[in-house]
């Protein structure tokens, strides 16, 4: 299997963009996100490309190789096309993280209307919620936000008209397609409807990040938040 | 150590950035000319990425607590030397390019550049030894750290100043400061070709002017209206984010463009129609309110070969002034 056709752009002379998907494509294929995913951590390992690469921006349906000199985009395509072909047979072992969340009441301010909105109400909202089995499509917004894929069609929200202005760090929430966890506070649009209190991201610890591109994430409902 | 006596508005100690972390979400930060940066830090002898201070507004009164030498770059804040009270000048007019050393207990005075908003920079021998966070002492303004407490510059705070990893150039030697024509050269975006004919000229054949919406994370532009095609079949506006970078030239739906600049998030969901080559990206630090700023395109071989030349002359410039260091 080679790598499906991308569509290969500039996003500086340094910065190649590939996409794999059609620009008016919405909802990503878990299992090709999480080959993305997998892709990008490859070339970073890799002794022959590792070195060229500066950054790799896992976003939707596309990958940004950022390169210290874009003229060995060509060395690199080539090597991520071999990469791509290995790991077809390969299974994806992922990291599973388990994020524990009080939803609603002070928490989670707008689950009510959220599950409202979605014609439930909020007890088999967050039972649905809970339920699924989530994946980091890609970090954005803020360090270490997390936008999680595999939500159920029938939580999905169209953003709030009108951002909060102050969402506390925790926050997890459901925007779109996606939902998340605000990692610091913030403003924000997403429907806010628990909070946990694991710390998402901590600048000066080795590994900044709680979720990396790839990993797969479970929410388990809680009632108090462990110390 | 340097003591903030006075500060102005996003007074913040950068360096050359932030890299290698977007995948989590990091932005890159660091100085908007960040040329600059390395040819202070060069003259002074200090490592080329050493942080130093970025000037937005003024006017800034710094007292050195250590005898200390720096070099000035950027727009001209009419810098002057004055003694422990600063009462009395001993020295107006400071040249930019040029290292000039203080003594222990003066001051720096920086007054406002003669277009509000264009940024000076002010970099020390040793430069700015606040703890390195995530590879780089740039200050992150929007998530909080790195810098001095990951916030701007207040009355009050002092800088640590480190080692300089070189020994001392003769004084007499200076670098010439880039000089800006809000010219910029650029590739065409992953969205260019979704842009209508009159859009895509429209790009290069206007000018357009910087808003003051305007900030270190995007620089707002106004001018004439780009649309998407609307003739073609698939709709033609882009739904999934993608990873960005600064100089990516987005369009949200009113149709007047957005700059990313150093501070930018990591991935966006406009239109990209056009991207600022790297070697122009300095020229950001400069465009403020009112600033008409033109785009040419130029080809992906061309953009390679003007990053390259920049090096080169970056390169030269090392080789230059490691000549003219006197022995050890």
């Amino acid at each position: 299997m080679s790598i499906p056709d991308p569509a290969i752009s500039f996003v500086s002379e340094h910065g190649i963009l590939l996409e794999f998907v059609a620009s008016d494509c919405l909802v990503i294929d878990p299992v090709f996100q999480q080959r993305l995913c997998q892709l990008a951590r490859l070339l970073r390992d890799h002794s022959h490309t590792g070195p060229l690469l500066c950054d790799i921006v896992t976003a939707p349906g596309s990958l940004l190789l950022v390169l210290h000199d874009g003229r060995t985009a060509r060395r690199l395509l080539r090597h991520a096309e071999t990469l791509w072909r290995a790991s077809a047979q390969k299974t994806i072992d992922t990291n599973v993280v388990s994020i524990p969340v009080i939803y609603g009441g002070e928490f989670g301010p707008d689950l009510e209307q959220a599950a409202l909105m979605c014609g439930m109400d909020s007890q088999r909202f967050t039972a649905q919620h809970a339920q699924g089995t989530y994946f980091v499509q890609s970090l954005g917004f803020m360090p270490g936000f997390a936008y999680l894929g595999g939500l159920d069609p029938a939580l999905h929200l169209k953003r709030k008209d009108t951002p909060s202005a102050r969402v506390p760090a925790g926050s997890v929430a459901i925007g779109g397609s996606n939902t998340g966890i605000y990692p610091s506070e913030s403003p924000g649009g997403w429907h806010i409807i628990g909070r946990t209190s694991l710390t998402l991201f901590d600048p000066r610890a080795e590994q900044p990040c709680l979720l990396q591109p790839g990993d797969s994430v479970k929410f388990v409902a809680v009632t108090e938040h462990q110390p | 150590m340097i003591e903030v006596l006075l500060s102005s508005p996003l007074l913040t100690i950068q360096d050359t950035g932030r890299l290698g972390w977007r995948h989590l979400g990091v932005p890159r930060c660091g100085m908007m000319d960040e040329l600059a940066l390395r040819q202070g830090n060069l003259l002074l002898g200090n490592d080329e990425h050493a942080a130093g201070l970025e000037v937005t507004s003024a006017p800034v009164l710094l007292r050195f607590l250590q005898d200390s030498a720096v070099v000035l770059m950027g727009a001209d804040m009419q810098a002057s030397i004055l003694d422990q009270d600063h009462k009395n000048t001993r020295l107006q007019g400071l040249l930019t390019g040029f290292v000039y050393q203080l003594a222990a207990g003066e001051c720096l005075r920086l007054q406002a550049a003669k277009t509000p908003g264009q940024r000076g920079l002010l970099m020390v021998r040793g430069g700015c030894d606040v703890p390195v966070v995530l590879g780089s002492r740039s200050t992150d303004l929007m998530s909080g750290f790195g810098g001095l407490n990951g916030q701007a510059l207040r009355a009050g705070d002092k800088i640590p100043i480190g080692q300089a990893s070189h020994t001392p150039i003769h004084l007499k030697t200076g670098v010439r400061q880039h000089s800006w024509n809000h010219k910029l050269r650029v590739l065409s975006g992953p969205d260019f070709t979704k842009f209508d004919q009159h859009s895509r000229h429209a790009l290069f054949e206007k000018s357009w002017m910087v808003t003051a919406q305007s900030n270190r994370m995007g620089l707002r532009l106004q001018g004439d209206s780009l649309q998407l095609n609307e003739s073609s079949d698939k709709p033609s506006t882009r739904l999934l984010s993608i990873g960005v970078l600064p100089g990516l030239i987005q369009v949200p739906p009113d149709g007047q463009p957005i700059l990313l600049a150093a501070d930018a998030q990591t991935t966006g969901g406009y239109p990209a129609i056009a991207s600022i080559i790297s070697s122009d990206l300095w020229q950001l630090a400069y465009m403020t309110n009112g600033t008409r700023v033109r785009f040419a395109e130029v080809s992906l071989a061309e953009a390679h070969g003007l990053a390259r030349h920049q090096q080169q002359q970056m390169n030269r410039l090392r080789d230059a002034l490691r000549l003219r260091r006197s022995p050890a």
